[in-house]
């Protein structure tokens, strides 16, 4: 392999740093090896210039950072659902609603016994009915003394 | 997690409107008495008929037989025909529940003419709303010989699930 004791300062007058870039730029004219060196070199820098920058995270940026991910997790753990959990709650909601009114107004009091209608077949005999205080219903069929 | 939780809520609180609301069945209870009046101070009851005992003292008789006691668990849409003595025969349709917790009854007497030709016709036709665990007293047939038939029904309900 052919190499030029002048490759590395052609890398340095690349990065900026070359404190004799008229020496060099003369050289580079003349030597084809570090003008072939320094044609490599812009292009893979032209490549890596292409790519995205990735973000560096500092020292001091990190507790942030890290403040920043546990108040999202808290946050999405609090979150109940969406329209699912507010759907169910209301149905939920409505059923209490429905079953305390049942429960607590009911059917109402039950009312007495009734006729409500009432007759009798038998000759020269009546049907009469009533309701004792204590909720007992009596029908009375009051039949002639010869007729059985 | 809260849908599961509203679901078993849900669950928890229909069952018992569920049975509120549910069907009933009914069963009645009855008995048959022969109802005297004989010379006897004290009045006399017949074994089995303990829980009626107040409403057959409130009859002018002193002497009470307890010709039948019978339960009779209904079905759907049947009529039920029980006979009462060698005379009356009960005829009764399945009771129906009503909206304010009553049940509608229709209750036959059934006897024969007195006259001929004897055919089958009604001592007794009524139509009743009865309350549950309300006694009811028919009085007044006759009985060969003496005494009347007393009748006393009471309505019971239970839930269908039990």
């Amino acid at each position: 392999m052919i190499t030029c004791k002048w490759t590395s300062k052609v890398e340095r007058l690349l990065d900026g740093e070359s404190q004799e870039q008229e020496a060099v730029q003369a050289h580079l004219a003349d030597c084809t090896l570090c003008a072939s060196h320094q044609r490599t070199l812009l292009q893979v820098r032209a490549a890596l210039g292409a790519e995205p920058e990735v973000p560096v995270l500092s020292d001091n940026q990190f507790p942030a950072f890290m403040e920043g991910i546990q108040a999202e997790v808290s946050r999405s753990r609090q979150r109940p659902g969406g329209m699912w959990a507010l759907m169910s709650l209301s149905a939920a909601a409505l059923v209490i609603a429905i079953a305390t009114f049942s429960i607590f107004t009911g059917p109402g009091p039950v009312k007495a016994n009734e006729v409500e209608s009432v007759s009798t077949q038998l000759n020269d005999a009546t049907v009469h009915w009533d309701n004792s205080d204590d909720g007992v219903t009596t029908i009375w069929i009051s039949i002639a003394e010869d007729d059985v | 997690m809260f849908r599961s939780l509203s679901v078993a809520l849900m669950l928890v609180l229909a069952f018992p409107w569920s049975v509120a609301y549910g069907e009933a069945r009914s069963e009645l209870k009855l008995w048959v008495v022969e109802a005297r009046s004989v010379e006897r101070e004290a009045t006399r009851f017949d074994i089995g008929l303990d829980a009626i005992h107040r409403v057959l003292s409130g009859l002018p008789h002193n002497d009470y037989r307890n010709v039948s006691t019978e339960t009779h668990a209904f079905n759907d849409q049947e009529v039920t025909r029980i006979k009462l003595t060698s005379d009356y025969t009960l005829e009764m349709n399945t009771p129906v529940a009503g909206e304010d917790g009553r049940f509608r009854v229709r209750l036959r007497i059934l006897t024969q003419s007195k006259e001929p030709p004897r055919k089958e016709i009604e001592a007794l036709s009524t139509e009743l709303l009865l309350r549950p665990d309300k006694q009811v007293l028919v009085r007044g047939l006759k009985l060969k010989g003496e005494g009347e038939l007393v009748l006393v029904l009471a309505l019971s309900v239970s839930d269908d699930a039990s």
